[in-house]
């Protein structure tokens, strides 16, 4: 009886400790709900949700009134040639007040201090305020190339070769003098890495065959081919420039916190290894705001890696950090009962994520059974399925081949295999290739449980009369199966440090890249004007219209992959943070914080 | 007992040398290496060509055989090994976190001694009465609940009903006490709760035992006062068992900072061992396991020669 009796308390209390757990996760759902709802009376306010696009004029106007020094710069030239239309400002600064700390979460540890040897973006929210690039993009669009430790810049007539003129007198953190020798070092570097340094996002450094020093403060570039994308390479937010002085004692390694010496707005003042890193404001910075007083406008920055979403969500909810760049909605919105003053703005994610197959053996060797396969599936469905209820607009979006960057993305609903008008005929066009070539059974291997793809893509295909076997493996394992060739259909994502089209084709088509693994050789035409997209102006008209010639080719000739969806994300931040704009490419690009402040 | 405790150093060496060799196969018989890990990141992947060129740069396509015999010689000389993953010395990583799971460990086991023993001799005294039945109820949701469940469940009431969290910005305890209390008061909460919920079941039986012995009846018969029956004669003997338990159960704590160095971000081993194993880092796994086998066969040691102070009878050789 005794027994019964500490075995019904001791239940009723682990129901009692279930129930408190379901009421707070219930939360989640009910405020996931309620902003949806709320959104349109909301959007556009300085403290609510902000739908992404339209609000950021809005955002920035708001900040800009907000301003008590509110400026924006006049636009300044670069010595960039008429020809191309990069560059043609520099960033559009806004004034603000000094001085103030800003605390952010970088994401999970970034694991190494050297922040080229890995790719995620942990490492750009952590590291790169230290250091400065060649050219950057701009923080206000992901996309414009501006100057960075290159003040002017010019492509040769040819597009085989580029110049690129220094600032003088900058300094690195240790007091050294910065040159172009450093430049030289860095991407020789990249090129020939020591033994066992990773550069997993060397892709658009490839392009440099040659350099050759002119003077201390100017650099000759020499590419491989006629290209014009050596500029938005320069500006990569992963190709950072090293002191050449610093890694040299340390044969190319740079492996602690004390190393991490750049020319960057903010230099590390402490570190605790696995949590924070402290930065101060670089006095030497040689990047002036428009009105000539020095940038950074911040005294200092603390980065803090926060290993689950709960926590970066309570440490937002209770105000210990000002800023994440990016929260699942499920966790983000709960924020703003407890603290209505948070700011959430949804961006779109310069991402990609499709399904790879295996072009090199049956059954996706076949041309019309990859086509069958990637119009049969209902990408629609896929990405409200999987997007967290109760959020509006949906938190994926179906893309083509290019993702963000996609010249359909403002009527990718409209697209042959995309489009719901057609869905019935797809499914039957799908299904009767898929009968006439004898497919009943494909696998699809998984690294992740939790997420549904798989499973709808199964549920999808099993009306179309394919049985899909899913096989699931632990991350590590799942990818060294896809290297070795084992696996036959397999979900992917990528994320891209560049709102452009190139950047995707680089991470996920070009040959090399790395996801081209087991895709089918591109048609030759689509090779031809990937070659005339090398040598297009960033952003250019140009560029758009390639993209869709090559997008279409895609569709009709190649069929590389299966693009399904890309996310939305979600920045968080309190309402006093300023100037730290909700673009694509937000993790990557707005990682110095330049010229943002704090309206405390 | 010198000869003992000269016998026991003896064994570590096999020992170690034992764990490390079937570790050693063992992380080498998983699929995926670190060289995959360092290029292809979270959500990157990488041209199968630069991958195998990255693979012959760190040694990995070289006989399993020949790269044992590497790992072998180089720890033989008291050297870790050289993390790829995180590209510098294995101590050199493992070193600074040492504190923050030593910290969690020691506090866990001290508030599950703080609560444990109390209740469980007063369960034992009182048994049958309602305070037992709570103790035993608390124990058995103790033992039931995961740790990182109650980690969360922590997390999610601080912060949403009350609005507060521990200091997110990790320090030492030693720059920073005040902050360093409030990082680990809830992990180590967790940690000993989950554990005095074993040891007061164990202290509660064997108070039980002890208590009906005819030596304590005796005393009780000399009319010594309840204190001294109680705490010297009752449970000092029933303490014999528990020490060995919480020597085990030192180990135990080691294995539950693991999950909640991740729900309370706290950057310890246990992270570290998480992060290492899904990098397929050899050296790091390696290395890590091989200090935490070489801490826990010394810990092992003092426990098993702190029997003699609690019973003058045991005899080491």
């Amino acid at each position: 009886m005794k027994f019964r009796i500490s075995s019904v308390i001791a239940i009723s209390m682990m129901a009692l400790l279930s129930i408190g757990l379901v009421a707070c996760s219930s939360s989640d759902a009910a405020a996931a709900a309620a902003p949806a709802a709320a959104a349109p009376a909301q959007a556009g306010s300085s403290s609510g949700y902000v739908p992404s696009a339209p609000a950021q004029p809005a955002a920035a106007a708001a900040a800009a009134a907000a301003a008590p020094s509110a400026e924006v710069a006049a636009a300044k030239e670069v010595s960039a040639k008429p020809k191309q239309t990069v560059a043609k400002t520099v960033t559009e600064f806004e004034g603000g007040k000094r001085g103030g700390v800003l605390t952010l979460i970088s994401g999970k540890w970034f694991q190494r201090w050297d922040m080229t040897t890995r790719s995620h973006w942990s490492s750009t929210q952590g590291l790169n305020r230290h250091y400065s690039g060649v050219l950057q993009f701009s923080p206000r669009d992901g996309l414009t190339v501006t100057p960075d430790l290159a003040k002017e810049w010019t492509l040769s007539d040819d597009l085989m070769g580029s110049s690129f003129v220094f600032n003088e007198g900058v300094k690195w953190h240790d007091g050294e003098d910065f040159s172009v020798d450093d430049v030289i070092y860095t991407i020789n570097r990249w090129q020939n890495p020591p033994d066992g340094v990773p550069q997993p996002r060397i892709a658009g450094l490839l392009l440099v065959d040659s350099m050759e020093k002119v003077d201390d403060n100017t650099l000759n570039i020499t590419h491989t081919k006629p290209t014009s994308r050596i500029l938005p390479a320069m500006a990569d937010a992963w190709h950072i420039i090293h002191p050449e002085h610093v890694l040299e004692k340390t044969g190319g390694v740079l492996s602690s916190g004390d190393q991490v010496i750049g020319t960057g707005p903010f230099k590390v003042d402490s570190f605790s290894e696995g949590n924070n890193v402290v930065s101060v404001a670089n006095p030497d910075y040689f990047q002036n705001a428009p009105d000539g007083s020095p940038f950074p406008y911040l005294d200092g920055i603390t980065s803090v890696a926060m290993a689950n979403n709960d926590l970066s969500a309570a440490a937002l909810a209770t105000g210990q950090v000002d800023y994440y760049t990016t929260l699942t909605p499920s966790k983000s919105f709960p924020i703003k009962d407890k603290r209505p003053s948070i700011v959430i703005t949804r961006w779109d994610s310069p991402g990609f994520q499709g399904i790879s197959m295996n072009t090199t053996k049956a059954p996706f060797d076949d041309l019309e059974l990859r086509k069958a396969f990637a119009c049969g599936l209902n990408t629609h469905a896929i990405a409200e399925l999987s997007s967290t209820p109760g959020v509006v607009p949906m938190e994926y979006r179906q893309i083509s081949f290019f993702g963000t960057a996609d010249p359909n993305y403002e009527d990718v609903a409209s697209l042959k295999c995309v489009d719901p008008a057609q869905r019935e005929a797809n499914e039957a066009e799908a299904m009767a290739v898929f009968k006439a070539k004898g497919l009943t059974e494909v696998e699809f291997d998984s690294d992740t449980p939790t997420d549904p793809i798989a499973t709808i893509v199964q549920q999808q295909m099993k009306e179309l009369g394919v049985d899909v076997k899913i096989v699931v493996s632990e991350v590590t394992s799942a990818r060294e199966k896809a290297y070795a060739g084992d696996t036959t259909l397999f979900f992917f994502g990528q994320a891209v440090a560049s709102k452009s089209p190139v950047e995707i084709i680089n991470q996920v088509y070009r040959p090399g890249a790395g996801f081209e693994l087991y895709q089918a050789t591109p048609p030759a035409k689509w090779s031809e004007l990937l070659d005339q997209l090398d040598m297009a102006t960033l952003g250019s008209e140009e560029e758009k219209a390639l993209t869709a010639q090559m997008d279409t080719i895609m569709w009709d000739e190649w069929m590389p992959k299966v693009p399904v969806r890309r996310p939305d994300e979600f920045q968080v931040k309190q309402d006093h943070v300023r100037n730290i704009d909700a673009i694509a490419t937000a993790k990557f690009i707005q990682s110095r914080f330049v010229d943002a402040w704090l309206d405390k | 007992m010198r000869q003992y405790i000269l016998r026991r150093l003896l064994l570590l060496p096999p020992t170690l040398l034992l764990l490390g060799t079937i570790l050693f196969f063992m992380v080498q018989s998983i699929p995926g290496d670190v060289a995959s890990a360092l290029l292809a990141g979270e959500e990157n992947a990488v041209d199968p060509k630069t991958l195998e060129k990255f693979r012959e740069d760190l040694g990995l396509t070289e006989p399993l055989i020949v790269q044992y015999g590497k790992w072998l010689a180089q720890t033989a000389t008291g050297d870790l090994g050289y993390s790829y993953y995180f590209s510098k010395p294995v101590w050199e990583v493992i070193k600074p976190k040492i504190e923050t799971t030593l910290t969690l460990a020691i506090f866990g086991v001290l508030i599950a001694i703080v609560l444990a023993l109390p209740a469980g001799v007063f369960s034992a005294l009182f048994r049958g009465s309602w305070f037992d039945q709570f103790v035993r109820t608390i124990s058995a949701a103790g033992m039931a609940v995961p740790a990182f469940w109650l980690g969360i469940i922590i997390l999610l009431i601080l912060s949403r009903i009350f609005g507060w969290m521990a200091p997110v910005i990790h320090s030492s305890i030693f720059d920073n006490p005040i902050e360093a209390f409030q990082r680990y008061l809830f992990p180590s909460l967790i940690l000993g709760f989950r554990s005095a919920a074993v040891i007061s079941r164990m202290v509660r039986s064997m108070m039980l035992e002890v208590l009906s012995e005819d030596y304590v009846r005796t005393a009780w018969a000399k009319g010594l006062q309840p204190r001294s029956v109680i705490i010297g004669h009752a449970l000092r003997n029933a303490l014999l068992p528990v020490v060995t338990m919480l020597g085990m159960l030192f180990a135990s704590l080691i294995d539950g900072a693991v999950v909640l160095e991740t729900v309370f971000n706290l950057p310890g081993i246990g992270l570290l061992m998480v992060d290492s194993v899904i990098a397929r880092d050899p050296g790091m796994v390696l290395g890590l396991v091989l200090s935490i086998g070489i801490f826990m066969m010394i810990w092992i040691l003092l426990i098993d020669l702190s029997y003699k102070v609690l019973d003058p009878r045991v005899e080491y050789d």
